[in-house]
């Protein structure tokens, strides 16, 4: 992943919906942007993530999103939640000092403004660099809503090879399985597509175009992931 | 059978010898014969002699030694200014960064030999870093454009600052034949000669190196100009 970076430390994300272990340098702020497209039939629902990253360690990162979402069916634009992310880098950040695995654990608490309850969620990630190109990782995580309960696991997979040194080309999948839901359903969603990953001095940006494989869950799911460093 | 009159006898012999030995091993075994490399290095501005040489590094190339134990070298942040500007340390030292401006400060570096980034801290902060490997490493603050250092990261301690006639003298070097360096943060690179040394000899030197650089522009940590360095504080 360094690979890719234009400068010290830009901490791009290199697969759209898997989770990365790089994180801010202490005190480094990022302005990070997700949009996402989930069609299902007909009807799709644009939802927008937004929010600053802080460095608060060489280690510790924060995200404060604020997550909003446009129905095309009904018209409407609304507020879905807002919260906060915590990633914990269990190595260093020192390119010359870290070894090809990189653990990183990931903690969330959003408020869900429509449906007045709260999100908890977690997961933990591993990135490999396999070699100086080949960055591959692996993602497990779980999340509970107060209301209902809903309560759902969450796996992803992603590789990208460097073909240029800011240019990175993958692919990735991801599955989420619900665990325990007030309807009594378990289903089973699970998507895979490509990945682009571009870095370019202070900003990144990675496109991903998964597609669902299973019948529950959302026919396509594009999604563009952006970063600016400050 | 062996009496124990004639084991005593055999112990008499052989424990003088034992202890000759136990002398001797240390300067057969223990360090290197060593010598010492002195010389002038001659500082030139665009082809014309400086009438100050100090503060230029003379160093050997050619074997490694592990690096020094004791205090960690420092390079200061204060009044948006590196000090020193040019540090020599062995591979395997660490190197401190206190900031002693009431300001934020960052220090970073984009050499190929040794990348990193320090994040921001404030006055009375300090990080520091690990240098494994030799090399020349630029480093530099993201905040203040102004702000500007080199680490010589060398595989060895066998290295000197010149003083303000060009003079430097090298203590401890290797018997056998090296590679003999002289760096300059204004030249385009190091100059080099080869030397030998012999042990308890002194072998002199002399290098010329030319400052043909100006200045020391750099990019920031994202590959790009500063974009206005007078409005930075």
């Amino acid at each position: 992943m360094l690979l890719c970076a234009g400068g010290v430390s830009a901490a791009s994300r290199t697969a759209s919906w898997a989770h990365d272990t790089a994180v801010q340098p202490e005190r480094g702020v990022e302005l990070e942007q997700w949009i996402t497209d989930e069609v299902e039939g007909d009807d799709s629902k644009i939802k927008l993530w937004w929010g600053p990253v802080v460095g608060i360690t060489d280690n510790v990162e924060a995200a404060l999103p604020l997550e909003i979402t446009r129905e095309q069916a009904s018209g409407q634009t609304f507020l879905d939640g807002y919260g906060i992310d915590l990633r914990f880098r269990l190595v260093t950040s020192d390119p010359v000092l870290v070894g090809p695995f990189v653990p990183l654990l990931r903690v969330s608490a959003k408020r869900l403004v429509q449906d007045d309850a709260a999100e908890l969620g977690g997961s933990a990630v591993l990135s490999i660099d396999a070699t100086k190109r080949l960055h591959l990782i692996l993602e497990a995580g779980m999340s509970g809503v107060t209301v209902g309960p809903v309560l759902e696991s969450q796996f992803a997979l992603a590789a990208n090879y460097a073909v240029l040194e800011d240019v990175r080309l993958g692919a990735e999948a991801f599955a989420e399985q619900e665990l325990d839901n007030p309807d009594g359903t378990r289903e089973l969603w699970i998507a895979a597509g490509p990945t682009v990953a571009v870095t370019h001095g202070r900003f990144w940006v990675t496109l991903g175009a998964p597609f669902g494989l299973t019948k529950a869950g959302p026919r396509a799911l594009p999604r563009v992931v952006w970063g600016i460093a400050f | 059978m062996t009496s124990p009159r004639s084991a005593s006898v055999v112990v008499a012999l052989l424990a003088p010898m034992a202890f000759a030995l136990c002398l001797a091993l240390p300067s057969a075994l223990g360090k290197p014969a060593t010598g010492r490399i002195v010389g002038q290095l001659k500082v030139l501005a665009k082809g014309e002699p400086k009438s100050d040489s100090k503060g230029a590094f003379v160093y050997v190339v050619g074997y490694t030694e592990p690096p020094p134990r004791g205090a960690v070298p420092t390079i200061r942040q204060k009044d948006k200014a590196f000090d020193p500007a040019l540090l020599a340390i062995t591979a395997g030292q660490e190197v401190s960064f206190p900031n002693g401006d009431p300001f934020f400060h960052n220090v970073f570096s984009l050499s190929p030999a040794r990348k990193f980034d320090l994040g921001q801290f404030k006055k009375g902060e300090s990080k520091a870093k690990l240098f494994p490997n030799p090399g020349v490493i630029d480093v530099y603050c993201n905040i203040h454009p102004q702000m500007a250092a080199t680490i010589l990261v060398l595989p060895n301690r066998r290295f000197a600052t010149t003083a303000a006639d060009g003079k430097f003298a090298i203590e401890g070097v290797r018997a056998g034949t090296w590679s003999l360096f002289a760096y300059s943060r204004l030249a385009e690179k190091p100059v080099k000669t080869q030397v030998s040394v012999n042990a308890g000899a002194t072998t002199e030197a002399s290098l010329t190196i030319d400052e043909t650089r100006d200045s020391l522009d750099h990019k920031n940590k994202y590959g790009e100009g500063y974009r206005n360095p007078a409005k930075y504080r």
